[in-house]
């Protein structure tokens, strides 16, 4: 009975929203905060598992003959995919953006950068395919490059595909990993989700970082280091002395998961661990509305029973015990979360937990002291299911009934618990 | 017993195998050379390269390198010559916590107390060390004896002048050459402002790295100054540009800027200003070789020489 008062509790929580002006310093702090920010940033092994598929290539903010000519050098070193993360938005000299498209069409597996804008709220189209010329774009594949997010918030999850008024568009590092392994995005589309969670593997450091200079570098021989691999090109100044914050974003990685930081990581490098995540099939896990209705019900109810057996049995310091209860499945709650999100990328929602845990304190009392005396349906609902008959061996009756047998039974519960002289 | 014994003999095997891993390089910002073994030909750097564990690196300048190694990655900086091994010895040894060590390391992290405003208004001066508004560079430096940094880098075994700028005060200047472990190597009293060692009389290993420094009384001292002991280095140098078909078909004179340039750029500073110095002996009203050489002197930081020697010209 506790138990469902307690959902009902929850839900009213639920649905009852307020806006507290006055905590918004607190509450724009927070809200943009998980509990697995904290295994990304603070309990992931700090050792690296390298990603011998995906080269990064830094290339600043490049001229269109400087890309050309390394896309070119790409193509002699037999790259499997080059995946361009760089807009090439307008036409600018003819001679040069010949030249580059050449080089773009010339290979078979180059993909370019674009968004997408202008959603129909109804049909949930897209209408404009933009920030990639069709002078480029008609002749090589592209995928959309936009994230999911507000200007402030956390990179979490992204979409794999949209339609648009042309038909359907896949993202840029979907697109990428389907050149590199179709097999890997046919199992991401089996999972038929419109967005997906991104599991990040790691930051830049599980990749292999070159400069489009030592890539250009005509003394140099690059086959052994790009053949047969994905090379994301765009623009990841990491040993720049100012970090400059166009196209950084923040992730969960970010070191401060809460309050006022600065964005951590650049956009390819979020598109690489989407590419990996792809190809190694390493998803993050939800479970169920069902299964986490079930086992928030299950805690309630766990809870509920330990709380009431303490209730009764000891009323002096039920508050003292039971704070402390609190306390210690607070941190067991997030052992759990944090443990099945680092070692299987399953993403439990704890929320109702902590809260059922919370409440538990109170309702006992208010079930106890307050319903259950005023309504005598209740008095007659017994707490504790009925337990199986045993075979007792034969005593003697008791002469003082029933209540004088528990209060015994009490006694020898106090007599069990005292410390031995 | 002898199965015991040869899978015992096969364990220590595969773990002699293991320890021999690769080191992967996974960024290079600047450039970075690599040796293989001792008096090997450094080998430029470069992303994705794999490196043996028993081969040294070097950085130039302020350039990094980010190593890779059984999952840890590594950062390298300085112009300093170092053992891989070393450096990944150093980077093994800071601990590996499980899981459950990090999860409680993370809980007592949470429970200690933090920096309340309170706290911070009371104890301002203690927290005033945290953050500064600016950026490094631009500001006089904390030497106060300027070492001349032609003597850095590569240098000859015999005869190598090591000079410093005169300061004001008393007493006499004290050199010294120390070893990668801080150990003094030579060291001299001095009056005057310059030296000419026999290194070669030393005790020095060649290729090891080693660093000269001038102090004088307790308050004033130079940087510490890098530089190992190379032999023969323009001899080396002359032999590789002697396959470049533009070397050969240089005049003399042309053929000696050319190897003073290449040999700025191997960092051997000492030899190059020889081959300056040797081209204006011969030509000393050329302004070309004045404003080339006067140009290596400014980035040897050696702007008044440089610019007396150009005026001089004027």
């Amino acid at each position: 009975m506790v138990t469902i008062l307690m959902f009902i509790l929850i839900w009213v929580l639920d649905i009852i929203r307020i806006n507290l002006h006055f905590l918004n310093p607190f509450n724009e702090s927070i809200r943009d905060y998980q509990v697995t920010d904290i295994v990304y940033s603070r309990l992931q092994d700090k050792k690296i598992n390298i990603d011998n598929r995906i080269v990064l290539v830094n290339t600043g903010q490049p001229s269109r003959d400087t890309l050309a000519m390394l896309v070119r050098k790409l193509k002699e070193a037999e790259a499997k995919v080059i995946a361009i993360d760089i807009m090439l938005e307008e036409q600018k000299n003819p001679v040069t953006d010949s030249i580059l498209r050449e080089s773009l069409t010339s290979m078979e597996n180059v993909v370019l950068a674009m968004e997408i804008d202008g959603v129909n709220e109804e049909t949930g189209h897209f209408s404009i395919q933009k920030s990639c010329n069709p002078y480029f774009c008609d002749y090589v594949y592209s995928g959309f490059i936009n994230f999911i997010t507000n200007d402030t918030s956390t990179v979490r999850i992204f979409s794999p595909r949209e339609m648009t008024t042309s038909g359907e568009v896949l993202s840029f590092p979907v697109q990428t990993a389907r050149l590199y392994d179709p097999t890997a995005t046919d199992r991401l589309f089996k999972r038929g989700n419109k967005v997906e969670e991104i599991y990040y593997s790691g930051n830049e450091d599980q990749f292999v970082q070159c400069e489009m200079q030592d890539l250009l570098n005509p003394e140099r021989d690059i086959r052994a280091l790009v053949n047969g691999k994905i090379v994301l090109i765009g623009f990841l100044p990491i040993d720049s002395w100012d970090k400059p914050l166009r196209d950084r974003h923040y992730t969960p990685l970010n070191a401060r998961y809460t309050g006022r930081n600065t964005p951590d990581m650049y956009g390819m490098v979020i598109h690489a661990n989407i590419i990996r995540m792809i190809l190694d099939n390493k998803y993050v896990l939800e479970p169920s509305w069902a299964l986490n209705l079930l086992l928030t019900f299950l805690i309630c109810y766990l809870n509920v029973h330990l709380f009431y057996q303490i209730f009764r049995r000891v009323s002096l310091p039920y508050h003292f015990i039971t704070r402390f209860l609190q306390l210690g499945e607070i941190v067991i709650f997030f052992f759990v979360v944090a443990l099945l999100f680092h070692f299987y990328r399953i993403k439990i929602d704890a929320g109702y937990w902590i809260t059922a845990l919370l409440l538990t304190f109170d309702a006992v009392k208010f079930y106890d002291n307050g319903i259950k005396k005023r309504f005598a349906f209740f008095q007659n609902i017994p707490y504790e299911l009925p337990k199986p008959v045993k075979k007792k061996k034969e005593t003697a009756p008791d002469p003082k009934g029933p209540e004088a047998s528990e209060t015994s039974d009490v006694s020898e519960l106090k007599k069990e618990t005292k410390p031995d002289p | 017993m002898r199965a015991i014994l040869i899978f015992t003999l096969y364990f220590c095997f595969q773990l002699d195998l293991a320890a021999q891993g690769t080191i992967m390089v996974l960024h290079v910002a600047g450039q970075a050379q690599y040796l293989p073994h001792y008096g090997a030909k450094p080998i430029p750097l470069a992303p994705g390269d794999e490196l043996e564990i028993k081969g040294k690196i070097r950085c130039k300048g302020s350039s990094t390198v980010r190593l890779i190694y059984d999952g840890v990655p590594i950062s390298v900086s300085g112009t300093k010559m170092r053992d891989l091994s070393e450096i990944v010895r150093t980077a093994s040894q800071q601990s590996q916590m499980t899981f459950t060590g990090r999860f409680f390391s993370f809980l007592n992290e949470s429970v200690k107390e933090g920096v309340t405003d309170e706290k911070l208004k009371k104890h301002h001066r203690r927290y005033m060390n945290k953050s500064s508004g600016g950026i490094k560079g631009f500001a006089s430096p904390d030497v106060t004896i300027k070492a001349l940094l032609v003597a850095t880098g590569k240098l000859p075994q015999a005869n190598v002048i090591f000079k410093w700028r005169s300061i004001k005060g008393d007493g006499p200047y004290v050199f010294s050459i120390m070893n990668q472990n801080q150990k003094t190597v030579a060291q001299l009293l001095l009056k005057d402002t310059a030296v000419t060692l026999d290194l070669d009389q030393l005790y020095i290993t060649l290729d090891e790295e080693y660093t000269w420094s001038v102090t004088r009384g307790e308050k004033d001292r130079s940087a510490q100054i890098p530089f190992e002991v190379c032999p023969a280095q323009d001899l080396n140098t002359e032999k590789e540009l002697s396959h470049d078909s533009g070397f050969v078909k240089a005049n003399q004179d042309e053929q000696q800027m050319m190897i003073a340039y290449q040999l700025e750029e191997d960092h051997s500073f000492y030899a190059a200003q020889k081959i300056y110095q040797r081209l204006l002996e011969k030509s000393p009203d050329n302004a070309i070789y004045k404003r080339i050489y006067a140009s290596f002197l400014a980035r040897r930081d050696m702007l008044p020489e440089a610019e007396k020697l150009i005026s001089n010209k004027q």
